[in-house]
C-alpha cells in the first residue's frame, strides 16, 4: 500500500500496548502514526495533506460530557455528539479515511445507550473501514447500529506472546510472588486481573468465590481501584476471607507476567462480552482462563479447550466453574492450549489484513471515480439511475454531439446503459439521506474541476443536486428537466435545482403553472 | 410468456395476489419484497437490467406497478404495458404519483391502466397484439430548444 500517516482516537501511549503493537505492527505496510491528533475542525484543516487515516477505538471520550453537575451530563453529551458529527463530516470532506475497529458497541459506564447507539451508528456511517476482534461484536454491531454485516471485517485480536517478560524463570517467578503475597505454594490460585471499576462485575466474583468450599482455593485481585463501590466491597470480601488478596494498585507492566505466573487460572467475571483483550493477555502469558460463556470467550478459548464456561451473571455457575477449575486437574494442560491459541494469533500475521483493508480504503474513495475522465467537456450528464436515467437517454439528440461526462449511480442499469460513455458514479444512495452529500460534493468539487463544463444536463433526482450546485459555482449553465412522473406539483430535486437553473422544462402543461419560470415544450415520450 | 414486474421500490402484494388464477400460460415474476408464492410462476426477486430487457423483450404482454423506469424501458422496446399503479392508501407508495402518471400516460395510449388487479386474469386472456409500432420519441419542440442552448453555451465558450 501507499505509505500513510495515520491519527489515532484516542492517541496512541506508551502504556496501552494493544496501539502500540498495532501500530508498530502497521510500519513495515508503510503506515505511520501521527504524533498529536486532535479531532477539531482547526487540526484536521490543517493537516488534511499530512494525515490520511483517522483510527477510531473507544470514541466515547469525543461525544460524552462527564463533568458535573451530572444532571447536565445528558444535554451537554447529545451537544458533544453533534459536535462529533460535524467533525466526521468535515474530515469525509476534506477526504481523510475513517477507521473504527468497534472494541465494544455499549462501552463502560454507560450513561445512556441511546447516546452511545447514536454515535455508533454515525460513526459505523461515516467509516470507511470498520473492524472487530470477534464475531460476537459484529452481531452486536449490526443489530444495534444497524450496519452490513459485511461492512465489518473480523481481524483477531492480536497475541501479548513476549510483551509483558519475566525477569526470573517461571518456576522461580511463582514462587517468589506467591511468598511474597502469602500464598502457599500448593494452593490453586485465581487470578482476577485488570481495572476495578463495575461493581457488578467484582461482586459477582465475591458471591461466587465465598461459595467454593475448597480451603486450597485463593483468590487474587490485582488492578487498580476506579469505583468507589466496588473497592469497597471487595476489601469487606478480603476481610471475611482470609483466602482473598487484594492488590488494588495500578500494576506496572514488568509486574504483569510474575501476577499471571503465580497463578493458576485467571477468572474474568464480566458477562458482557466486551473481554478480548483481557482474555487475549491472559492466554499470552499460558494461564487458562474462567469466563462467561459469551461468543467472545467460546470463540477464543475454542470452548473449553483453554478454560472453563460460566453462565453469565449467575454466581451459582461462577462457584461450579471455580470449583471445577481448582479440582479437576486440567489448568496445567489447559494452560499449554492457551499459550498455543496465543502463538496462532501473532501481530505479524494479522497486520498484512489490516493494511489490504487500508490500501483499498485509499484507492476506493475519491480519485479513482474519476479514472478515464481528464480534459474539459461541453456537457456535463447527471442523474440518479432508472426511470430518471432513461429520460435523459432518450434526448440523445441533445448532447449526443458534444464532448461529455455522465455522473450517476453505479448501478446495472446505468452500467449497461451507459457501458460506451465516459461516466463517474457518485456515492450512493442519495434519496432519502444526507450521508452521501459530504462525499457526492467533494466528488462534485474534483469532477467540475477536472472537466469544466459549460452546460448541465439534469433529469435529477438526488444524485444531480450536488453536482448541478458545484457545476454552477464554477460557471456552467444548468438545465433541470422534470421528470415524467410529476403532473401537478415538482419534486424535491426541482425546488432545490430550480434556483440556480438557467432553464426548467416540465413534461406536463399544468406543472408549467405551478413551477416558476418553467418551460413546457413536449415530453420524453411525445410519440 | 407474461413478465410481470413490481420494481425495487414496496411490496406489492395487490398486483400480485390475482395471477395465482393464471393457468396455461408460462409466467415470469419479478416479486421484489413481496413475500408472495406463486405456484404456477418463475418467481425472481430482482433482475439485473439486461435480464428485465430480455424479459420485456420476450414477453407477449408486461404486468408493471406504474414506475416511470419500468415504463419506459417497455415502451422502448415497443410494448404497451399493462400498468397497476401503486396506491398511497394501501401502503404501497409514499404519494399517489403512480396513479396521476397512469392516467396520463394512458390518455396518450402509451399504458393501459388495470385499476383492479382482480381483472388481470381475464384482461390478460382477451389481449391480443396491441403492441406499439414504434417506440415513442421525445417532442421535437423540446429537443430542438436544448440543443439549441446547448450549442449556444459551448459555442459562446468557444469564441
Amino acid at each position: 500500500m501507499p505509505a500513510a500517516t495515520l491519527a489515532s482516537f484516542p492517541p496512541a501511549i506508551p502504556q496501552n500496548p494493544y496501539q502500540r503493537l498495532l501500530y508498530q505492527h502497521l510500519e513495515p505496510f508503510g503506515v505511520r502514526l501521527a504524533d498529536k491528533a486532535e479531532l477539531k475542525t482547526g487540526w484536521l484543516i490543517r493537516n488534511r495533506r499530512r494525515v490520511r487515516i483517522l483510527h477510531f477505538h473507544w470514541p466515547q471520550g469525543y461525544y460524552r460530557w462527564s463533568g458535573r453537575p451530572s444532571w447536565a451530563q445528558r444535554p451537554l453529551s447529545w451537544l458533544r455528539l453533534s459536535l462529533f458529527t460535524t467533525r466526521l463530516a468535515v474530515a469525509r470532506l476534506l477526504g481523510y479515511r475513517i477507521w473504527w475497529t468497534i472494541h465494544q458497541v455499549f462501552p463502560h459506564e454507560a450513561l445512556s445507550p441511546t447516546l452511545d447507539r447514536t454515535a455508533g451508528t454515525i460513526l459505523a456511517r461515516s467509516s470507511d473501514v470498520l473492524t472487530a476482534h470477534d464475531h460476537a461484536t459484529v452481531e452486536v454491531a449490526v443489530r444495534e447500529l444497524g450496519i452490513a454485516p459485511e461492512r465489518i471485517t473480523v481481524v483477531p485480536h492480536g497475541s501479548y506472546v513476549g510483551v509483558y517478560p519475566l525477569q526470573l524463570d517461571p518456576e522461580a517467578a511463582r514462587r517468589a510472588t506467591r511468598e511474597e503475597l502469602g500464598l502457599p505454594e500448593d494452593a490453586f490460585v485465581f487470578l482476577a486481573f485488570g481495572h476495578l471499576r463495575g461493581y457488578k462485575e467484582i461482586g459477582l466474583l465475591l458471591e461466587a468465590f465465598a461459595q467454593v468450599a475448597d480451603e486450597n482455593a485463593r483468590l487474587l485481585i490485582a488492578g487498580l481501584p476506579l469505583d468507589e463501590q466496588a473497592t469497597a466491597a471487595t476489601q469487606e470480601a478480603a476481610r471475611r476471607d482470609p483466602r482473598i488478596r487484594l492488590v488494588l494498585e495500578f500494576v506496572p507492566d514488568e509486574r504483569v507476567a510474575a501476577l499471571f505466573a503465580a497463578a493458576d487460572a485467571a477468572v474474568l467475571s464480566r458477562g458482557d462480552g466486551g473481554t478480548s483483550g483481557a482474555l487475549v493477555l491472559a492466554l499470552s502469558l499460558g494461564t487458562p482462563v474462567v469466563a462467561a460463556s459469551v461468543p467472545t470467550s467460546t470463540e477464543l478459548l475454542h470452548g473449553e479447550r483453554a478454560g472453563w464456561l460460566f453462565t453469565p451473571g449467575d454466581a451459582a455457575s461462577l462457584s461450579g466453574a471455580l470449583e471445577r477449575a481448582a479440582g479437576d486437574g486440567t489448568a496445567a494442560t489447559k494452560g499449554a492450549a492457551a499459550r498455543e491459541i496465543a502463538d496462532g494469533i501473532p501481530w505479524e500475521g494479522l497486520a498484512p489484513s489490516y493494511a489490504e483493508l487500508l490500501r483499498s480504503a485509499l484507492a476506493g474513495r475519491g480519485d479513482d471515480r474519476l479514472s478515464g475522465v481528464d480534459g474539459q467537456v461541453d456537457v456535463l450528464l447527471t442523474c440518479s439511475s432508472g426511470g430518471h436515467l432513461l429520460q435523459l437517454l432518450v434526448l440523445r439528440e441533445v448532447w449526443e454531439p458534444f464532448e461529455r461526462v455522465w455522473v450517476t449511480d453505479d448501478r446495472s442499469d446505468t452500467r449497461s446503459l451507459l457501458a460506451d460513455e465516459r461516466v463517474v458514479f457518485a456515492h450512493w444512495p442519495t434519496s432519502r439521506t444526507l450521508r452521501t452529500l459530504p462525499r457526492n460534493l467533494a466528488l462534485a468539487w474534483r469532477v467540475v474541476r477536472r472537466t469544466r463544463p459549460a452546460v448541465v444536463l439534469t433529469t435529477g433526482a438526488g444524485t444531480a443536486v450536488p453536482f448541478a450546485w458545484m457545476a454552477r459555482l464554477h460557471g456552467a449553465r444548468v438545465v433541470h428537466i422534470e421528470t415524467l412522473t410529476r403532473v401537478d406539483s415538482p419534486s424535491l430535486t426541482c425546488r432545490l435545482i430550480a434556483p440556480i437553473a438557467d432553464r426548467v422544462y416540465v413534461q406536463w402543461p399544468d406543472l408549467a403553472d405551478v413551477v416558476k419560470r418553467s418551460r413546457y415544450v413536449g415530453s420524453v415520450i411525445s410519440r | 410468456m407474461i413478465f410481470v414486474t413490481i420494481g425495487t421500490s414496496e411490496p406489492f402484494d395487490r398486483l400480485l395476489a390475482p395471477l395465482a388464477g393464471l393457468e396455461a400460460e408460462e409466467l415470469l415474476v419479478q416479486h421484489g419484497d413481496s413475500g408472495i408464492e406463486l405456484q404456477n410462476a418463475r418467481m425472481v426477486s430482482y433482475l439485473e437490467f439486461d435480464e428485465l430487457v430480455a424479459a420485456i423483450r420476450e414477453a407477449r404482454a408486461v404486468v408493471a406497478h406504474a414506475g416511470v423506469g419500468t415504463i419506459l424501458t417497455a415502451l422502448a422496446e415497443r410494448k404497451r404495458p399493462l400498468v397497476v399503479p401503486r396506491r398511497r392508501e394501501h401502503g404501497e407508495a409514499v404519494d399517489d404519483h403512480q396513479v396521476v402518471l397512469a392516467r396520463r400516460l394512458a390518455e396518450s395510449g402509451l399504458v393501459t391502466v388495470v385499476d383492479d388487479p382482480a381483472e388481470l386474469p381475464e384482461i390478460l386472456a382477451g389481449l391480443n397484439g396491441g403492441g406499439l409500432t414504434t417506440a415513442p420519441r421525445p417532442d421535437a419542440r423540446l429537443v430542438e430548444e436544448l440543443r439549441s442552448f446547448v450549442v449556444d453555451r459551448v459555442d459562446a465558450r468557444r469564441r
